[in-house]
């Protein structure tokens, strides 16, 4: 906008233009009609930033106003009192429009007419802004806003405030009650923001995978609210990863808006997008649909040993794939140089016929799907090993274990599969289902 | 015309038009809303009806203006009020710009996220403005500034808050999905 006009229509809403000023802006509008329209524009948003600020910091009473309101019967003569505190405009306001409504038997419930009201900001059910948790792995704990911790259990309800935390290879799931769920990986750390106009997260480090329920007009999902790495979504499915580094979201389906304000960038299917505290985020990048973690309902539970007979110290974890070259090195630094580890879940197949299972794996591996033992080589030695066909089919889920173990050298461990209509290639998480009882239950 | 339904419909429609034109002229959030409330009050009850609903929002703005007047006869205010020349061409703003400018949900959804995003010094000034209803001059007093720095920072934040705006709407599909 013109800077002049811009100042005059200050001055003009401030009450301090003097009558020279006056005469000028009359001139300025008179004569162009770019003026004219800028000045519209003018007066609109201070109007739209007066309602927003009044709706934002009064929604609850609003709401509490109406609902009592909506009860009562008012009569048309009955005009607001000249003054009356701030707080209260919005209240009455929309008291005038449910009076206006109400007189010409218009039907509406209260719902429709705040958004109707605030221009399709939607105010937010709190019990609707409180997740559950609905499944743990490992150790998982909640911690509350005066700082108390306790171990987080299925059925724990978060309340707004209220942070969940995840230790090494733990995990847990959060559900919303429309259906939102969002899976949290090991070291993960998330805040319940005490936001009421949506969902409002913070990531403070970790991962998560967010499946999203579509989110009501005006009230998106938001993960990191007023940081570089906001993530904000209507109804979509993603994954974002904190690191000291950068933050990255990767998208599966749906839309992602990630960014600062100035600095936004759109991420849409199978694309994904870094930002850091110095850097904006990058122009969103084709990726290969499996790189995203999907979530630890998915992939194969790995119990992983600091011996070569499955015994001794050992932790447990959720592989999204078993695709691995330690090569000199072991899964976890204090193993000795020999480790063995058992994969057990379930698998799914895309479509029904035969298929047959490879492994790459250096020293020895055993195969069974659905009790079949397919492949049995104590002694592979990194060769790539065929197993006996078998027939799936689509919609079951077969049990799966993989046995695998090495001593000494290159060690590494894949599995692979493929049918008539599938090229060979790694076993991805979305046919892995892994075993997530306690251990010793098979 | 219509009948009722439709009519608080159409009120309904040129809502945010109607409320910035009254804001235009009074200048006071509190006072446009009053003034806005007794023009639903009056539509409602039809003492004149325009023959043509593309005149409703003049219509509107006409009942407006009068009760703009009334009320600053009323409560015989200091503020610059009289300014005929002014007042008919903001008239002529008004009539040009509808029903094109009315507030979309997408830009009211897009200025409430770009409102949050403010940095704190920002939305402090924007709330003191627009929220507590203070004038340049009093923020000035609170900030220990002068008055022409508080209208700059309300220009700027205002032009970053049209560019937020702006930026958002051309991602678009953010609040269609």
């Amino acid at each position: 906008m013109n800077k002049r006009l811009a100042e005059l229509l200050l001055a003009w809403e401030d009450d301090t233009l003097s009558a020279v000023e006056a005469d000028e802006l009359s001139e300025l509008l008179e004569k162009d009609p770019a003026a004219r329209a800028a000045a519209v524009e003018h007066f609109s948003l201070s109007c739209a930033i007066g309602e927003q600020l009044q709706e934002s910091l009064h929604d609850e009473s609003v709401v509490r106003e109406l609902q009592r309101m909506t009860k009562v019967t008012r009569s048309a003569s009955e005009g607001p009192s000249a003054s009356r505190p701030r707080a209260r405009v919005g209240v009455l306001i929309t008291a005038a429009v449910l009076l206006i409504v109400g007189f010409v038997g218009y039907h509406f419930d209260v719902h429709k007419l705040i958004l109707d009201r605030f221009g399709g900001q939607a105010v937010v059910n709190i019990e609707d802004l409180r997740p559950q948790v609905t499944g743990t792995f490992g150790d998982v704990h909640r911690v509350e806003k005066d700082g108390s911790t306790d171990e987080a259990s299925e059925n724990t309800t978060l309340d707004l405030g209220d942070s969940l935390r995840t230790s090494k290879n733990s995990y847990a799931t959060l559900m919303y009650p429309d259906g939102t769920k969002i899976e949290l990986r090991g070291d993960t750390e998330i805040k319940i923001e005490s936001n009421r106009s949506g969902k409002h997260l913070t990531l403070w480090q970790g991962g998560l995978f967010a499946a999203v329920a579509a989110q009501p007009q005006g009230a998106p999902l938001v993960v990191n609210p007023n940081q570089y790495d906001r993530v904000e979504v209507i109804g979509t499915r993603f994954e974002f990863v904190r690191a000291e580094a950068a933050s990255v979201v990767r998208v599966e389906s749906g839309k992602v808006v990630f960014g600062s304000t100035a600095e936004l960038v759109e991420i849409s299917q199978h694309q994904e997008s870094t930002a850091s505290s110095d850097q904006r985020p990058t122009m969103p990048q084709p990726i290969e649909p499996e790189t995203i973690w999907r979530g630890w309902g998915h992939g194969l539970r790995g119990d992983y040993f600091n011996s070569a007979q499955f015994g001794g110290k050992h932790f447990t974890r959720i592989d999204p794939r078993v695709d691995f070259h330690w090569g000199k090195e072991s899964p976890d630094p204090t193993f000795n140089n020999s480790f063995s580890v058992r994969w057990t879940g379930e698998i799914e197949v895309p479509h029904s016929g035969e298929y047959t299972f490879w492994t790459v794996a250096h020293y020895g591996v055993r195969v069974r799907v659905n009790g079949e033992m397919l492949i049995n080589s104590w002694a592979s030695m990194g060769a790539e090993e065929d197993g006996r066909p078998i027939q799936l089919e689509k919609g079951r889920r077969y049990p799966i274990k993989l046995e695998y173990w090495d001593r000494h050298g290159d060690a590494k461990m894949r599995l692979l599969w493929s049918s008539p209509s599938m090229p060979k290639s790694v076993v991805d998480q979305q046919w892995l289902h892994p075993e997530t009882k306690s251990a010793g239950t098979r | 015309m219509a009948d009722d339904e439709s009519l608080s419909r159409l009120f309904l429609q040129h809502r945010h038009m109607l409320l910035s034109y009254i804001h235009a002229l009074v200048r006071d959030s509190n006072d446009a809303e009053d003034i806005f409330q007794e023009v639903g009050v009056r539509v409602m009850k039809k003492e004149q009806t325009p023959a043509d609903s593309r005149e409703f929002g003049a219509w509107c703005r006409g009942i407006a203006r009068n009760l703009v007047m009334h009320h600053w006869r009323s409560k015989q205010r200091s503020k610059v009020v009289a300014n005929e020349r002014l007042l008919d061409v903001l008239e002529l703003a008004f009539q040009e710009a509808e029903p094109a400018a009315e507030l979309s949900k997408q830009r009211s959804i897009a200025l409430a996220e770009c409102l949050r995003l403010l940095p704190d010094h920002s939305r402090d000034v924007i709330n003191m403005r627009y929220f507590e209803g203070l004038t340049s001059v009093a923020i000035a007093e609170r900030l220990e500034r002068s008055s022409e720095a508080v209208r700059k920072m309300l220009s700027r934040v205002r032009a970053q808050l049209e560019k937020c705006i702006e930026k958002r709407l051309e991602l678009g599909g953010v609040g269609d999905e």
